[in-house]
């Protein structure tokens, strides 16, 4: 596995803020920061590759970013269907984009990159529990590529999960996604499925993604709970441009420590990015409510209403 | 001597060639049409430096144009003509095919590859379909209905019913034969009894017999033109001066002399059978016995140069129950650590009960290992740093042993504008993991389309009913609940109205008005209105998607 050679350059300076706004020294903390990833590096602990995900405080609370070649638990909200799986598809997004510059550094040209994405397996719940089966207009949409999924739709969820240790042992995947929407199982099942998963995902490279188990289980690289959040700067935007925002709380890390944010997507940009309320007013941000009357046909945008 | 009475059916093809080239042609030039769509077509031949026609269509047999014609005379006889060399290897796969179809009838169907036709001898046959009369109507049918245009010929001999179908005039008696639509005659003739086979031969022509043309041209010298001038003649004076060949050709027709022909024999299945001597029924000999059948299926393979696709596992109960249990594989192979693998959970699916006493193995769907599918894999792993060929295709082999043969699936697009009729779940194939066709519609919400409408990234199977609040007549929702929650929204996009296409959607099915919607918690849905207010319907709501 190939380690990433670049200094921490997540630990910027301005970000250290403590609450009664004093700096603290930045350089030696800097210089500490550093100073550990190279024994860390020299002690052969560091063998996990990180992806920064762009939000400084998260690439921080991660230890350095989102590890490859492994198992990461994503968990939602009951009627969040939507929300976890999106924050699927931008780690997806994440992992393409950090690929495709691996790829154009290793070969280094600057020519334009082969779109040739890697195989992404995806195993959606089964349709009848509500969240439905992946729609792949609205990827194409969101920016993933319908064609770079294989997806395997079985009925009975314990069959499916089953099936990750098995799907993870294949080589030259992109990443694995697997949900799972079944009876509850027992602490000890899913300690037992996430050493296995974790050791297959070492053994090929495959980084994957497991939604749905309960967020208590340990043994998963990191935990996350993400809850939708409402985008106050959508009006600031265009129609066109879809942002999506999430809560984003980090409930365990391997190597890390908790952590909770608030982070927004979108689709192209290859990392994600931190949510600031663009809106202040005394310290707190303004709820910018429209009233209904505001919704009215005359002020929709005209492709839509020409139907 | 009188040989024992038999029937033998000739079917002759005459526009073999040229109906498989017309079918070519209108494949291939799918958009546009052929130039010389229209015209006559021959086939020709080089032969010592001219071009000869061997073969032609209706319309160039309705000019007149005949084998043995030479290109230049053809020409001259019609202006504007279409030739097409010749492909003997294509003629015979063609006439095989249709001898191997022609097994329904009789298992002795044999291929006559110099005149274009099939022999089929149904004798013993013919109670199967209520009689020989019904057996040439069905068998006139089923090749109507193919658009094979032929001829069939029913005798008591090989040789009369050859002559029947080619130089033979329609049978005056016929009954539910299909009629060819372009003006040609019936194709069905048939001879019964031997006694009206003398008459009915002899009006025919010399070359009815099968004999040389060189010599059938001495013979028309001689003043000897057709079958009935030398049928009364003595024989030994005939043999001396045109050869016994004659005699021979005349004995056959007359059924004097017997004629057989050797009987195509159809692919064997690959097939390895298993029986024991005592029932079995402990697991382990069970897993053994698959083992072993897996291993031999294999060899057998590898002999006869083949790869399979399917692999059908069966096993007989000691009570004569007979059960089968069917391996998909997703690219042709024949590795038998593959086999083993997809076969290593089929033995929880035998049920021994009071043991096994044979097990087989057959192997389905073989095609020859071409070349081509060995190097696909390297050529995936040159163009593309993403899966391996070759590991991909024991992904999806894995996976579909593991939980079914519809488990794995891809999506693709379809040019609907119904949501749920916009994508289909298709079988992955491996040969196509990367590449894009042009002619297959794109997804909606690709960058490159420009404004494209606001798509869910996953959709409902079948939208829930939700209750809604909204203005009348057209606002969207001010808040709706979905599995006792309410949801406050903040923000609406829309509406859409997507109609279902009157011409082919089934009645009740209404036009719908889509809004995409935020509600206060930040959650992104995809909801719609059935029901539109301008035509007075009472209006229903719907959630159907799921943004992210």
């Amino acid at each position: 596995m190939q380690r990433m050679n670049q200094p921490i350059s997540i630990v910027k300076p301005s970000d250290f803020r403590v609450p009664n706004n004093q700096i603290i020294n930045e350089k030696k903390t800097y210089d500490l920061a550093r100073l550990r990833q190279e024994i860390a590096v020299a002690d052969g602990y560091n063998k996990r590759l990180h992806i920064p995900l762009g939000v400084d405080s998260l690439d921080q609370a991660l230890a350095g970013g989102l590890a490859l070649g492994r198992v990461h638990l994503l968990t939602g909200a009951m009627q969040a269907h939507g929300a976890v799986s999106g924050f699927a598809m931008a780690l997806l997004d994440l992992l393409h984009h950090h690929a495709r510059l691996k790829a154009k550094l290793a070969t280094n040209r600057q020519t334009a990159i082969t779109n040739d994405a890697g195989l992404i397996v995806w195993c959606p719940a089964s349709q009848r529990n509500g969240a439905g089966m992946l729609y792949g207009h609205g990827l194409a949409a969101a920016g993933l590529d319908p064609a770079r999924l294989l997806i395997v739709d079985t009925p009975n969820p314990s069959r499916r999960l089953a099936a990750l240790d098995d799907i993870l042992r294949t080589e030259g995947l992109a990443a694995v996604v697997m949900e799972y929407d079944g009876v509850q199982k027992s602490a000890d099942y899913w300690m037992r499925l996430a050493r296995r998963a974790q050791l297959a995902a070492e053994d090929s490279g495959t980084t994957a993604f497991l939604l749905g188990a309960p967020i208590g289980v340990s043994g998963f690289e990191t935990a996350w709970h993400i809850k939708p959040a409402v985008d106050l700067d959508r009006w600031s935007h265009s129609a066109l441009v879809q942002r999506s925002v999430w809560d984003l709380t980090l409930q365990r890390a391997r190597g890390g420590r908790p952590h909770k944010c608030k982070v927004g997507w979108q689709a192209g940009l290859g990392q994600l990015q931190a949510y600031h309320h663009s809106i202040m007013a005394n310290g707190k941000p303004v709820q910018a409510e429209l009233p209904i009357g505001e919704l009215s046909a005359s002020k929709w945008p005209a492709h839509a209403l020409a139907r | 001597m009188p040989v024992s009475y038999r029937h033998i059916i000739y079917i002759h093809f005459p526009y073999l060639a040229a109906s498989r080239i017309q079918r070519e042609s209108g494949q291939s030039a799918s958009g546009q049409r052929a130039s010389g769509a229209d015209l006559p077509l021959v086939i020709i031949r080089k032969m010592n430096g001219a071009d000869i026609i061997v073969a032609g269509c209706a319309r160039a047999a309705a000019h007149g144009l005949a084998a043995g014609m030479r290109l230049a005379d053809a020409r001259a006889l019609c202006p504007q003509l279409r030739t097409e060399a010749c492909d003997p290897l294509a003629d015979h796969a063609d006439l095989h095919h249709l001898a191997l179809w022609a097994r329904r009838y009789s298992p002795l169907t044999a291929v006559d590859d110099q005149h274009c036709g099939i022999w089929i001898d149904i004798a013993g046959a013919e109670h199967l379909f209520g009689g020989v009369r019904s057996l040439l109507a069905d068998c006139a049918k089923r090749l109507h209905r193919s658009h094979f245009r032929a001829v069939l010929a029913v005798a008591p001999n090989c040789g009369a019913a050859w002559a029947l179908a080619h130089y033979g005039k329609p049978s005056e008696r016929l009954m539910t034969a299909p009629k060819p639509t372009d003006g040609q005659p019936e194709t069905i003739k048939y001879i019964f009894s031997r006694a009206r086979l003398r008459r009915h031969l002899a009006a025919l022509p010399l070359a009815a017999l099968r004999i040389d043309t060189a010599i059938a041209d001495h013979m028309r010298r001689a003043g000897l033109r057709v079958i009935g001038d030398i049928i009364g003649l003595a024989r030994a004076p005939l043999a001396a001066r045109f050869g016994q060949d004659v005699l021979l050709r005349l004995d056959q027709a007359l059924g004097d002399q017997d004629e057989s022909f050797t009987p195509v024999s159809p692919p064997k299945p690959l097939y390895i059978c298993r029986q024991f001597a005592e029932p079995i029924g402990a697991a382990d000999d069970i897993k053994a016995m698959i083992q072993q059948l897996a291993s031999e299926t294999a060899i057998l393979l590898q002999q006869a140069g083949l790869a399979t696709r399917r692999l059908r596992l069966g096993w007989q109960l000691v009570d004569g129950l007979v059960f089968a249990h069917d391996v998909h594989l997703s690219r042709p192979s024949r590795d038998v650590t593959l086999f083993h693998r997809l076969l290593a959970n089929a033995s929880d699916k035998i049920n021994p009960e009071f043991g096994l006493e044979m097990g087989w193995m057959e192997s389905l769907d073989c095609s020859p290992l071409a070349p081509r599918d060995t190097a696909l894999p390297h050529m995936i792993l040159q163009r593309h740093n993403g899966v391996v060929g070759e590991s991909y295709a024991s992904l999806v082999d894995r996976l579909v042993a593991r939980l079914g043969y519809g488990a794995v699936v891809r999506l693709a697009p379809q040019a609907c504008w119904q949501p749920e009729a916009a994508q289909s779940l298709e079988l992955p194939d491996p040969s196509q993991i990367f590449t894009k066709t042009d002619e297959k519609p794109g997804w909606l919400g690709d960058p490159a389309s420009g404004t494209a409408p606001p798509r869910p990234i996953r959709l409902l199977a079948y939208p829930h009913p939700v209750d809604v609040v909204a203005l009348l007549p057209d606002h969207p929702p001010a808040q709706f609940i979905w599995q006792r929650r309410i949801h406050k929204i903040i923000h609406a996009t829309g509406p859409e109205r997507i109609a279902p296409a009157w011409w082919q959607a089934p009645a009740g099915s209404r036009t719908r008005d889509y809004f995409r919607l935020r509600d206060d918690q930040g959650a992104g849905f995809w909801l719609y209105r059935e029901g539109l207010p301008e035509r007075h319907e009472t209006p229903s709501w719907f959630l159907h998607g799921f943004f992210a």
